[in-house]
């Protein structure tokens, strides 16, 4: 549009641009002896930081809710000793000698003694871990059996409960073994397990009891 | 093909000053006529546009998002422009202290209109329209160039001129 008052001023101010001449000499001149500083890094890394503290602070956070210790209705007995955690759930005593312990324990590179198939004596028992496994809240549910000598009675000299860490540091507790009844057991398989669960059936336990008397 | 900001500035960083004379050559005219609305006078204008060309070269490593180059050295031309002009009005007052009024343009031109017009636009419509009508670039290579949307750009083109014309009117 070349009657465009806008247009014209425009047109006018071209002229002018280019009849003044350009700056680019000067300023070639002027930037030939600047050096081109490094992008600076302190942004990127200052949002690094930010993002490598934040995970931390989740995993922390994580970590604490997962060795948040677990409530645990009426346990035989419950032991924390230096970061590790050891539950007595139950420790029935079938066929009026042998006892089932069943337990749970939680702790940095804690393992439960012996392990699964395993068999080793403690004390005046023979003894079998029958069934061992991680839960999701970062316990892990152990089933143990414990054979004693002959002339051994559980109830006067109870067997104990053996955990060993890294560091070869053991950890023994005194069960506390009682008569129950299958439903009894059942309850407190259920409790340890955290979510009503059945790791290792009344059943399971008296085929193997039997499989390792005979 | 129209090189855009954004590689133009990432060419100068690593030290080609070839690339920053492109960019000399694309923003001069709006860079030019911002200082010249501030300080009414070409000369002082030219000084301020150098001066800001130079600032914007030695803080290129600051820039965050190289496709937004062009408001960016804007804001230095007008921070120049405007140091200039504090300049001058102190170094007025020293050399004739009776002076009424040190701020008054040595010289006027007919064209005074576009350049405070142009200045009361918001900076992107600034920037477009200036790129669009003193550097004659077409609409597809302003949107390559400040790495736009081209519906964007001819928005924000309408924008201006529908800004523009009143200002015009108010002028005359």
């Amino acid at each position: 549009m070349p009657n465009d008052p806008l247009e014209n001023l425009f047109q006018q101010t071209r002229q002018e641009l280019q009849s003044l001449g350009s700056v680019l000499p000067e300023v070639q001149q002027r930037i030939q002896t600047l050096p081109i500083k490094p992008r600076s890094q302190l942004l990127p890394r200052s949002i690094a930081a930010v993002l490598v503290l934040a995970t931390f602070l989740a995993l922390l956070i994580t970590r604490i809710h997962t060795l948040a210790p677990t409530i645990i209705p009426n346990p035989d007995l419950h032991l924390e000793v230096n970061g590790t955690e050891l539950t007595e759930h139950i420790a029935a005593i079938l066929d009026h000698r042998v006892v089932v312990v069943i337990w749970t324990y939680r702790g940095h590179g804690i393992s439960a003694v012996p392990d699964t198939s395993a068999e080793c004596r403690a004390g005046k028992y023979q003894l079998r871990t029958l069934h061992q496994h991680k839960l999701p809240d970062g316990r892990t549910f152990v089933c143990s059996l414990f054979l004693p000598d002959p002339a051994v009675s559980p109830a006067l000299e109870p067997p104990s409960l053996y955990t060993t860490s890294t560091n070869n540091t053991l950890i023994a507790c005194t069960t506390s073994p009682r008569l129950a009844t299958p439903a009894q057991l059942t309850a407190a398989i259920q409790s340890a397990s955290g979510d009503g669960s059945l790791p290792i059936t009344v059943q399971d336990i008296v085929n193997q009891l039997s499989k390792q008397i005979h | 093909m129209v090189e855009s900001d954004e590689q133009l500035v990432k060419r100068a960083r690593s030290g080609d000053r070839q690339a920053f004379s492109r960019l000399v050559e694309r923003y001069e005219p709006p860079a030019l006529v911002i200082a010249r609305s501030i300080l009414h006078s070409w000369h002082d204008a030219k000084d301020a546009v150098q001066d800001a060309f130079v600032t914007a070269y030695q803080q290129l490593h600051r820039l965050w998002s190289p496709q937004k180059f062009g408001s960016w050295f804007l804001r230095i031309v007008r921070r120049h422009s405007l140091w200039h002009r504090r300049r001058r009005v102190s170094q007025s007052r020293k050399l004739t202290p009776m002076t009424t009024d040190p701020v008054q343009p040595l010289t006027q031109t007919t064209t005074l209109n576009l350049h405070s017009l142009l200045a009361r636009l918001p900076e992107q419509e600034c920037l477009v329209a200036s790129l669009r009508h003193l550097n004659e670039l077409s609409v597809s290579e302003i949107a390559q160039i400040t790495g736009r949307p081209l519906g964007t750009v001819t928005k924000q083109l309408s924008r201006a001129y529908a800004r523009l014309r009143p200002l015009l009117q108010d002028e005359r």
